[in-house]
């Protein structure tokens, strides 16, 4: 292999690891922290009275009701409308961070495959 | 002692002790008003005054302008000794006391000017700044005092200082009477006034200004500053978490306008989230605007049919009206006969009030207050007024702080007592001004408070915000109808969701009796219901659904049955019934949380209590999920209570105020762990809501409870420090960590980090908070034992 290619494949492996990291650590980390950010500020732990954390209406909440997925956690009044209290945000970034460790994981799975195509020799049993 | 206080009095006492009119103050080295007296007729003197007075006017001020700021060119050293002994006084090194103006003197009156938001590089002394120096004001902030109150107090000096009859307002962070008419000044020079107009009155001039300066979320100016700046005095709680309000701010933000929506709120003024003419009113006098709409009244009158008629026609729905008067009264003002009937048949509700005089100091002592609960409460019984019922004693004139201390607060210890000698059928509220009406329920618990709101110039109502417990706010005397109906009257107005008031007496059924009736007619539905849970449960159930049932609940006592809540929802519906939240425990004169006591019944219905000083999930939806909270706001108040002791004395279990685990929760949670403990032993729900709130089992609540679950005091120290420690259960130590935190604030110390003595300390506080309550109740059934009532 002349020196180019050998710098090549260098560099793709070395992407490879940048993509495996994000995909099987960081992302999936990072929708398990805002996850978890969702329970907290969602008030899934909260012990007191739903009329305490709910927000203020001209009526007291007549229910809570709640989803693990997507994260939702509503308030429903009499007038028949309600709130969520999940910041909006929390589940797009979750989505957002575990496509990216699928998107990433698959790019890496791909590449080394055709890494492992491009040299043959990778392939060949120890002499 | 201050050495250096001392030093001052030493000298200002030798100096001018055979100067006629002069008066000594004390020399023991403490500072106060008889020092600054001193000192004042002593620069009275210097200024060549003959008729020496306390206070600093306007001679004083004219002659000290003729003089000049005195600085290092003052030749009269006398008069700089007494500037540098005034520092001393408050608390800035003012110099060696040596008449000479030299740079500890210069820099303290720069210190000083510069902590009341003044320029600070001028460190000469100008007549407005001496006047200042010569009271006990203070520019730091001051134990009770805000640091966002002490800005507003220093902006105001800093924009106003320069104008003729603006004077400097202490820094210390605590909204009072003079601040408040600070605020009137700034209004009236802000609208264009002359010094010659603008006099610190809220009157017509400045009320047309303001209704031209009405203000919206997008508003900006000094004008927001203003009303902003009466926003934070007003120290109102935001409804979406509590806390209360401090934005100081130039701009009308939609955060703004949120927490005025929030003030429009508990000041019972239309929610329009603006600062309208109404709103700017309420933030700036205790009448708000007199002329808005009332709904209740109250009056020395005898409600007839025709008057009635016209009370009712003009909107109103409640009247006070006075129990009973002694035999020398002369205003007939008391309930006649078949009064009452009148009220209700013309669809009023009253609200009773007791006044024999309290129209000074002297008439209020504790023994005067138990005789007149005495005489209330036989009044009361006399006209058939039901059990539960809030009585309104009446502090009819100016009380000062001092007289709150010496009188108020043991006459109201005495009606404590006397309501309590004959049973407490009753519960006291008081009907005073806004100062009174906080420090008594601060002190004695009153129910609710009646705000004499229309004594504006009452110096317990300038400075003061509306008592968070208000009822009744009375803002003008009006007269209204013609003919037979023609009536006077003091305008109310209405707190929604407060005293319900009363629309009948003798009732045969108490609200109790209807609470337990309506158990009954749930736990039938549940039988016809069916389904593989227990009637009992099922029953819990409904009662909890609507406030406990979220993912943390559920994880820890399951779900509620979905099915028979729907059930019993469209059963109430077809009935044309309504779900009850609230009843009244006559024991308390509070009312009970029905979806808190069936949580909490729930819970420790279905989890077995523990042995020994072992805490479970039974415990954490009752008595523990409050003693959790409780502990997250004793750190969040950990600044102002090191001690967990104290705080537990203060805040544990109490009827009003600020804070989580009130005495109400505290019922709750006993009632909760009694009635399980029976209905896991066979009883059906009703019988056990029967036996504990008509037959009696309530006057032995707190007893049953101590005694059961914790079996002593050492015990309730021990299983109340287990609730706050354990491990054993991931889900109480995930809602745990949750309640701490978010109620403490992010980071709060996690109870296995404190020292162990301050948690034992803390945690003793809740066992003598328990010890006292079953004394105070065992006090109580010795009483109803003695008077032949059990």
């Amino acid at each position: 292999m002349s020196r180019r290619s050998v710098r090549r494949a260098r560099s793709e492996s070395m992407n490879n690891v940048v993509r495996v990291v994000i995909g099987t650590v960081v992302a999936p980390f990072a929708a398990v922290v805002v996850y978890l950010h969702g329970l907290w500020a969602g008030h899934f732990l909260d012990l007191r009275a739903a009329s305490e954390y709910c927000p203020a209406r001209s009526s007291a909440p007549t229910s809570t009701s709640f989803d693990w997925l997507p994260l939702r956690h509503l308030c429903r009044y009499a007038d028949g409308t309600n709130t969520n209290l999940v910041p909006a945000y929390v589940n797009p970034i979750v989505f957002l961070c575990l496509a990216m460790g699928v998107v990433c994981t698959a790019l890496a799975l791909r590449s080394a495959r055709r890494q492992g195509r491009a040299d043959p020799t990778a392939l060949e049993p120890p002499q | 002692m201050d050495q250096k206080v001392l030093e001052a009095q030493q000298w200002v006492n030798s100096t001018y002790g055979a100067v006629p009119g002069y008066n000594r103050c004390p020399e023991n080295g403490l500072t106060g008003w008889s020092t600054m007296y001193s000192l004042t007729r002593a620069l009275q003197h210097e200024l060549g005054i003959t008729s020496l007075s306390d206070a600093f006017g306007p001679t004083t001020l004219s002659r000290l302008s003729a003089t000049g700021a005195i600085g290092p060119d003052t030749t009269n050293q006398n008069i700089v000794n007494i500037v540098q002994h005034a520092l001393f006084c408050k608390g800035y090194w003012g110099g060696p006391g040596d008449g000479i103006y030299g740079v500890d003197t210069a820099s303290a009156v720069a210190e000083i000017k510069y902590n009341a938001g003044l320029d600070g590089s001028d460190t000469d002394v100008q007549p407005k700044i001496f006047k200042a120096l010569l009271t006990m004001d203070a520019y730091v902030v001051l134990a009770g005092g805000t640091a966002t109150i002490r800005s507003i107090q220093q902006w105001l000096n800093s924009r106003y200082f320069g104008r003729r009859d603006f004077f400097l307002v202490p820094c210390d962070g605590i909204f009072s009477r003079d601040v408040q008419k600070a605020l009137f000044l700034a209004i009236q020079f802000e609208l264009g006034m002359t010094d010659d107009q603008a006099t610190g009155v809220f009157g017509p001039g400045t009320q047309a200004g303001l209704k031209n300066h009405q203000l919206a979320q997008g508003s900006s100016g000094i004008f927001v500053n203003i009303f902003t700046a009466a926003m934070v005095f007003n120290r109102f709680r935001l409804a979406d978490d509590g806390s209360i309000y401090v934005n100081f701010t130039g701009t009308f933000s939609s955060s703004v306008a949120t927490a005025v929506g929030d003030f429009q709120e508990f000041s019972a003024l239309p929610k329009t989230s603006r600062g309208d003419f109404a709103t700017w009113c309420q933030l700036l006098v205790s009448t708000g605007d007199p002329n808005r709409a009332g709904t209740a009244v109250d009056c020395i009158t005898t409600i007839t049919d025709a008057r009635a008629k016209t009370l009712y026609g003009n909107g109103y729905r409640f009247v006070g009206r006075y129990l009973d008067e002694k035999s020398w009264g002369t205003l007939n003002k008391e309930i006649q006969p078949g009064e009452l009937d009148t009220i209700f048949a013309n669809g009023l509700k009253v609200f009773p009030i007791s006044q024999y005089y309290g129209e000074e100091v002297a008439y209020f002592t504790y023994s005067q207050g138990f005789l007149d609960a005495a005489d209330a409460h036989a009044a009361a019984v006399r006209y058939g007024f039901n059990t539960g019922t809030v009585i309104y004693f009446a502090v009819d004139y100016d009380a000062t702080q001092d007289e709150i201390d010496s009188n108020i607060l043991p006459y109201f210890r005495g009606v404590v007592a006397g309501l309590a000698d004959r049973g407490k059928k009753y519960v006291h509220g008081v009907y005073a001004s806004r100062n009174v009406c906080a420090q008594v329920t601060t002190h004695t618990y009153a129910r609710w408070s009646f705000v004499s709101g229309m004594s504006a110039g009452f110096s317990g109502n300038m400075g003061f915000p509306l008592p968070e417990n208000w009822s009744f706010n009375q803002i003008q005397t009006l007269w209204m109808g013609t003919g037979d109906g023609r009536i006077e009257v003091d305008k109310d107005i209405y707190k929604p969701k407060s005293d319900p008031a009363v629309s009948s007496v003798k009732d045969p059924i108490s609200e109790v009796d209807t609470f337990v009736s309506y158990i009954n007619t749930l736990l039938t539905w549940a039988r016809d219901y069916g389904g593989n849970r227990p009637a009992d449960q099922l029953v819990m159930e409904f009662l909890r659904h609507e406030d406990y049932n979220n993912a943390q609940w559920q994880l820890m006592i399951g779900g509620i049955d979905e099915g028979f809540k729907n059930h019993a929802l469209e059963r109430l519906r077809q009935s044309g019934s309504l779900m009850i939240r609230d009843f009244r425990d006559t024991f308390y004169g509070v009312d009970i949380k029905v979806s808190h006591l069936g949580a909490s019944l729930n819970a420790a219905y279905l989890q077995a209590q523990p042995g020994g000083t072992l805490t479970n999930r039974g415990d954490v939806g009752g008595w523990g999920g409050d003693w959790m909270t409780f502990y997250g706001e004793w750190r969040r108040d950990s600044e102002s209570y090191s001690s967990g002791l104290t705080y537990c004395r203060e805040k544990l279990a109490k009827v009003d105020g600020n804070g989580t685990f009130k005495l109400r929760d505290l019922i709750e949670d006993a009632d909760a762990y009694n009635l399980a403990k029976e209905i896991r032993n066979g009883t059906s729900i009703w019988a056990a809501m029967y036996g504990n709130y008509s037959g009696g089992g309530h006057l032995s609540r707190m007893k049953r409870f101590f005694e059961g679950r914790f079996g002593s005091a050492s015990g309730a120290k021990a299983i109340s420090r287990d609730m706050l420690l354990t491990t054993a259960d991931p889900i109480i130590s995930t809602g745990r960590a949750y309640l701490i935190q978010t109620t403490g604030g992010i980071p709060t110390i996690m109870p296995n980090v404190l020292p162990n003595s301050k948690l034992d300390e803390f945690c003793q506080g809740f066992a003598d908070m328990l010890l006292d309550r079953v004394g105070q109740e065992n006090a109580r059934v010795a009483a109803f034992r003695a008077q032949g009532k059990i």
